[in-house]
């Protein structure tokens, strides 16, 4: 029993520290979590012609507290705006029906898109703010308060950034700017947008083992070097000698040890244990 | 009393340490597999352990994957002693001063317990090492409710075998129960499953009485109080069926055994 503890130990202790160096240092290697949504999202002007969009992330992110782990959070966050511009027909007085406006086309055009990784309490005030009117008040909140600040590039049709993060709940909101312009002369009409999300959240970790889990996993090989220690220390006889002899000197052994009770002196002629 | 009680332990002590140095190949090339395979899992499955509340299934598939080699293992170390009764090695060692219960108890030991002990070193020590905090999020029934049904069925394929000493039969009989069975026995539940409420009591006891023979399989009955005992009581009456198992292998030794 004490034989097979040791094995036990001294190969766990030793392949886990072989497979935490084999797998460590990989970027990105390990997933966590992976969750899309899409969806429509609050505007509200900025007051210079600016347009500013307001999207929560709704689940928040939990980033566990794991030794020698560090974790990466990618965004990805596509907008798809229709946007159309009304020029309203005269009211005719003996026509009482709504008139029906005449839409055109528009340009969208975004001009930065900004994530801000914020504790659940931090994302509950800024979304309050935003809901409020008080769109400024909550593009400063979630500058003060932010965990990271993520400027968001666009690549293949999408805004995409990522940022480190350390153990802890964290919701994501995203702050974009977008301007509307109206092709050529127009008449005096109405602006209607309609920006619509496509978002995904990936959070992905990497293992750089620490110096503590190496030295755990040689304590526990360590562990098992000394029970074998003390097992060939024990039974000195049965570690002797070839293989097959061996098989047969740990019959013998204990067939000797049985018939004399206590005691480990070699049986009377010696038999198979003396020295080959 | 104290002396002649020491000198059986002794005895019992000697033998086992021969079978399982018979055995230790198996145990070696064992954990060459385990080892490594719940490390990786281990390293890539720790931040969902710690961020899924009772540790998330993934941890649990992959042992449900490695059940199947302890479950390989025990069967054939059983098996090996089934051949040391029928084949006369047991002879050799009984014709010293060996008990008959000591004989089967070293033996039960090595084939059983042993495996199931190496089993869940493997899986529990990759844990302690990448961080100690894993294991208290996995929980105690998560890492060893595969331990505990080997560990039942070993014990009764060790009765088994000490009644029968026929290899064949507790190959046979002991893959059928471990990999087949329980397969089989969920066909019927699955039938009362899509009726839609509570399921009749004659179900529930059937489904408790699964989970006590199967306790690895509990988390399939874990919603809808499809079974009337909980995971704890669960794994207590697996124990106390294992342990009767044992004594009942150890009393037929001692009593009844004939080695030829």
């Amino acid at each position: 029993m004490l034989r097979e503890l040791g094995v036990s130990l001294l190969m766990a202790g030793l392949l886990t520290a072989l497979v935490l160096a084999g797998l460590g240092g990989r970027e990105g290697f390990i997933p966590l979590t992976s969750s899309g949504i899409g969806g429509s999202t609050a505007v509200r002007g900025l007051g210079n012609g600016t347009q500013v969009g307001f999207f929560s992330y709704d689940d928040p992110v939990e980033i566990p507290d794991l030794e020698g782990y560090s974790f990466n959070l990618s965004l990805r966050f596509a907008l798809h705006a229709a946007v159309v511009y009304y020029v309203p027909k005269p009211l005719n007085a003996s026509r009482p029906q709504q008139p029906v406006p005449r839409p055109l086309g528009a340009n969208f055009t975004v001009t930065g898109v900004e994530a801000y990784i914020l504790s659940p309490a931090d994302a509950a005030k800024v979304e309050a703010a935003f809901d409020a009117g008080l769109t400024g008040e909550a593009l400063r909140l979630a500058e003060a308060r932010a965990v990271a600040r993520i400027p968001m590039r666009e690549a293949g049709g999408a805004y995409v950034g990522h940022a480190a993060v350390g153990p802890g709940s964290y919701k994501v909101v995203v702050f974009y700017r977008y301007v509307v312009s109206i092709p050529g002369k127009m008449r005096p009409g109405k602006v209607f947008a309609k920006p619509m999300v496509d978002a995904s959240i990936s959070v992905t970790g990497t293992v750089s083992p620490t110096p503590v889990q190496l030295f755990r996993s040689l304590d526990v090989a360590g562990l098992g070097a000394v029970l074998l220690g003390l097992d060939w220390y024990l039974n000195r006889e049965e570690y002797a000698g070839s293989w097959p002899a061996r098989t047969l000197r740990r019959a013998s052994s204990a067939l000797g040890r049985l018939r004399r009770g206590r005691g480990r002196e070699p049986p009377p002629g010696g038999g198979l244990r003396g020295s080959p | 009393m104290k002396g002649y009680a020491g000198k059986l332990l002794y005895r019992v002590w000697v033998y086992q340490r021969y079978v399982h140095g018979t055995l230790l190949g198996g145990i070696v090339v064992a954990l060459l597999i385990l080892v490594p395979v719940h490390a990786a899992a281990a390293v890539l499955l720790a931040p969902t352990v710690l961020s899924s509340p009772g540790g998330g299934p993934g941890l649990g598939f992959v042992a449900s994957a490695t059940e199947l080699l302890l479950v390989f293992i025990t069967v054939f170390m059983v098996a090996s002693y089934a051949g040391d009764l029928s084949g006369g090695g047991g002879q050799l060692f009984l014709s010293q001063p060996l008990s008959r219960a000591g004989y089967a108890a070293a033996w039960l030991v090595a084939t059983v317990a042993t495996p199931c002990l190496v089993y869940a070193l493997s899986l529990a020590l990759p844990l302690l090492i990448i961080d100690p905090r894993l294991l208290s999020a996995l929980g105690l029934w998560n890492l060893m409710r595969a331990v505990l049904e080997v560990a039942e069925w070993g014990a009764f394929l060790f009765l088994l075998a000490t009644v029968s000493r026929s290899r064949a039969l507790v190959v046979i009989l002991g893959l059928f129960a471990e990999l087949l069975l329980p397969w089989i026995l969920l066909l019927p539940m699955a039938l009362f499953a899509v009726v839609p409420g509570t399921p009749p009591y004659s179900v529930r006891v059937f489904a408790t009485v699964y989970v006590v023979l199967y306790p690895s399989k509990y988390s399939f009955f874990s919603q809808g109080g499809a079974v009337l005992v909980g995971p704890g009581a669960a794994a207590a009456e697996a124990s106390t069926l294992m342990a009767a198992y044992a004594v009942a292998a150890l009393l037929y030794a001692k009593e009844r055994m004939e080695v030829v």
